[in-house]
């Protein structure tokens, strides 16, 4: 059973506080990802998981083992890091077969035994390729291959895509997702990089400032954050000031320079300050005919990102937003200029309570 | 008159030819982006405007004068390389006011132009902290006020943005164009990042294996890309191998595979060619029922992942192989779209949304490889 628990962990670095009270539930076989702004304390969190950094307070427990005296190499792990770390004097294959061959299996076995992570990794190289003449997205796959030989329980991944570009890196994050699948791993994957983390993961840890702001899937986290940071962290979105208009049983109206919207919020009452947040892709814009008297303007600006096209549009009550449209090849009102009206899908607006901390502090990304 | 003309720049290192035969104009106040994967070429590139590395043959103009020989800095370009060297021992301020410092300018005058830039790359509050206090990517933005701060009309960047986490990158390369606009410079800078390119570019110059392969706007180069790899690694695409099997006035039609074929809108192709049947990811359709009409085919679902905006569908066809849909995801939810590896669904590609290229000589493959 190797989920992992972690219990009220705290570490500080000198007079820093890496890591506060941290405590986290990984289910067995899940694979989740840790993501947070650079500074957030979540390689240091997966280092104490890993053994190599000692935690000053709180437990670890993998399976049903504490293993928070435990030096690294009794923890059942594998750990792979953004900087590839092959023996550059071993050919490819001795460097996935390191793992079985340190712990004394036979060289037949080993040989038969590489062969079957190699094709696994869908990894095609020769036997006698050394490191250097991999290419990068060859290499990091090796590395992987090498990380999974040792037979761990739990694999540990810290930025293992960060080294490649961002092409290679984004065919790699689905084949990493599917071999960890296969073995049926427990896996914990550190990334600065959100889309990554939601393409192949179970669930997602937000960390911020050495805490933990909120867990959940990603389509949770995604469309229905209940923090403020975690929205704005997790792609783009449209950060509005606004005021309550009406608020009854969920049901949530607010006024933002004295436009309405419906939106989503808890915990809110009349006439209570609060931030709107609302995706690009929430806002539809459409030609206005000049009957609309709400959320009309003007487009300021307008992209083709490719599978999107993305659109700012300067409102009449002084309000920037930014609408995106996906790229399907049917006309997407709003060339530049022209006068248009937003709409909100559904549930995509969301009003949150002006943080006691302050708004910049809650959305600071570094 | 243009601000910067390649002229058959070629560049060998030994045997090998990191760039060859680059022929470029960029006009006065253009963001160009150069986008290609490691190796093609990049930094040597822009190395090469800089002075900081010279053409082995051909020729480049800066603002109408010749500086294939000219040392850099008398080049009156400012080079952010990716390694950006602060100085560990200045601070933040007397970093940045370097740049101008070495271009001649007074101490005072300097000093003003940093913390000027300081502002504008919104690091003023730390100006007097040293390099070691800052995150990686406050580092970064250190380096490119620096070369800013110079006022060179022609600002070479590589990979500026590289040492910056996901999310605030992606506020950064709006306001990175935002900067350079407002200061009416000439950018060159250069990514691996196709999505970068696309929100920032005026022009993407797209390079691999020491070649441009395509130079253009964000929308040509999506719209119109000139080979399989052009679509693959800007913006990513759905390949299909076939042969035309009918030709018509509006219409090509090509066999991919036993029972199955595709339609698109007119084509210079004729029939019993050899192509490829490409279609965007965003533009392939997922539906749970259909009538086997024109570009529609069942499938089965392998995996579907959540990206954010969109919901990103595997599906295999069979023979013809599998094809990636990228579903927005409130459509996703609203049409209770098959979830569940396995099912049974259909795939559409509008014929209008059809790109034909002639198969490539070496495998398709090793055409699309960018690794």
């Amino acid at each position: 059973m190797p989920g992992v628990r972690v219990v009220g962990v705290g570490k500080k670095f000198k007079d820093v506080d890496a890591l506060r009270d941290v405590s986290l539930e990984i289910r067995d076989k899940e694979y989740v990802s840790i993501i947070g702004p650079s500074g957030c304390g979540k390689s240091t969190l997966l280092k104490c998981i890993a053994g190599i950094i000692r935690q000053d307070s709180g437990q670890i427990f993998i399976g049903d083992r504490e293993v928070s005296a435990f030096p690294p190499e009794d923890r059942q792990l594998g750990y792979m890091f953004q900087e590839i770390a092959l023996f550059p004097h071993m050919t490819s294959w001795d460097n996935v077969g390191y793992g079985p061959r340190v712990r004394g299996k036979n060289k037949e076995h080993t040989r038969q035994f590489v062969g079957q992570v190699m094709e696994l990794a869908r990894l095609k190289i020769g036997r006698d390729t050394y490191p250097h003449e991999l290419s990068g997205g060859a290499g990091q796959k090796t590395a992987l291959a090498r990380a999974i030989a040792a037979e761990p329980q739990l694999l540990l991944l810290d930025e293992p895509l960060g080294a490649l570009d961002a092409h290679v890196r984004a065919v790699l994050r689905y084949e990493l997702r599917r071999l960890v699948n296969q073995i049926g791993l427990t896996a914990i994957h550190v990334t600065h990089d959100q889309e990554e983390a939601m393409a192949i993961s179970d669930r997602l840890v937000i960390m911020k400032a050495g805490q933990v702001v909120e867990v959940g899937t990603p389509l949770e986290l995604y469309l229905s954050p209940k923090r403020l940071f975690t929205a704005n962290f997790l792609g783009e979105t449209n950060i509005i000031p606004a005021i309550v208009a009406e608020c009854d049983h969920g049901h949530v109206t607010v006024s933002a320079n004295g436009w309405n919207v419906q939106a989503q919020g808890s915990g809110l009452v009349k006439g209570q300050n609060v931030v709107l947040t609302v995706r690009p892709e929430s806002m539809i814009v459409s030609p206005s005919n000049g009957d609309d008297r709400q959320w009309i303007g003007a487009v300021r600006e307008r992209m083709l990102l490719g599978d999107c096209i993305r659109t700012e549009v300067e409102l009449d009550n002084g309000l920037r937003v930014i609408a995106q449209a996906t790229n399907q090849g049917v006309e997407v009102a709003g060339n530049v200029g022209e006068r248009v009206k937003v709409d909100f899908i559904e549930g995509g607006p969301i009003a949150y309570q002006i943080p006691t901390h302050g708004l910049d502090v809650e959305l600071a990304l570094e | 008159m243009p601000t910067i003309r390649l002229e058959n720049v070629t560049r060998t290192f030994g045997r090998t030819k990191a760039i060859d035969h680059v022929s470029l104009e960029i006009a006065e106040g253009e963001y160009v982006c150069v986008l290609g994967p490691t190796g093609a070429g990049k930094t040597t590139l822009l190395r090469l405007i800089a002075g900081l590395t010279t053409a082995t043959s051909g020729r480049i103009e800066l603002d109408g004068r010749e500086v294939t020989h000219i040392r850099p800095e008398d080049r009156n370009a400012s080079y952010v390389p990716q390694q950006y060297a602060l100085f560990p021992h200045m601070t933040i301020r007397d970093n940045v006011a370097f740049g101008p410092l070495a271009r001649g300018f007074a101490p005072q005058e300097s000093l003003e132009a940093a913390d000027e830039m300081l502002r504008l790359v919104r690091l003023a509050h730390r100006a007097t902290a040293f390099p070691h206090e800052l995150s990686g990517g406050m580092q970064q933005r250190v380096a490119l006020a620096r070369g800013l701060a110079g006022r060179s009309p022609l600002l070479l960047l590589d990979e500026p943005l590289g040492a910056i986490d996901a999310r605030l990158r992606m506020i950064l390369r709006y306001e990175l164009r935002k900067l350079a606009k407002g200061l009416g410079v000439t950018v060159i800078h250069v990514t691996h990042d196709q999505q970068e390119a696309m929100s920032i570019a005026d022009r993407i110059a797209v390079l691999r294996d020491g070649v441009i392969r395509q130079f253009g706007r964000p929308s040509e180069i999506y719209e119109a890309p000139e080979s399989p790899f052009l679509a693959n690694f800007v913006g990513g695409a759905n390949f299909l191998e076939g042969v035309v099997v009918r030709e018509e006035r509006d219409a090509t039609m090509i066999n991919i595979a036993e029972g199955f074929s595709i339609t698109s809108s007119h084509d210079d192709h004729g029939m019993g060619d050899f192509v490829v049947a490409s279609f965007r990811q965003e533009g392939t359709i997922i539906l749970r029922n259909a009538s086997l009409e024109e570009n529609i085919v069942p499938g089965t679902l392998i995996s579907t992942s959540f990206l954010g905006s969109f919901l990103r569908c595997v599906v295999n066809l069979g023979r013809a192989g599998e094809v990636i849909a990228k579903v927005p995801v409130r459509d996703a939810l609203q049409r209770k779209l098959p979830d569940r590896t396995g099912e049974l669904v259909y795939v559409r590609a509008d014929r209008g949304r059809i790109m034909i290229f002639d198969r490539p000589a070496r495998s398709l493959a090793v055409e699309l490889e960018a690794f």
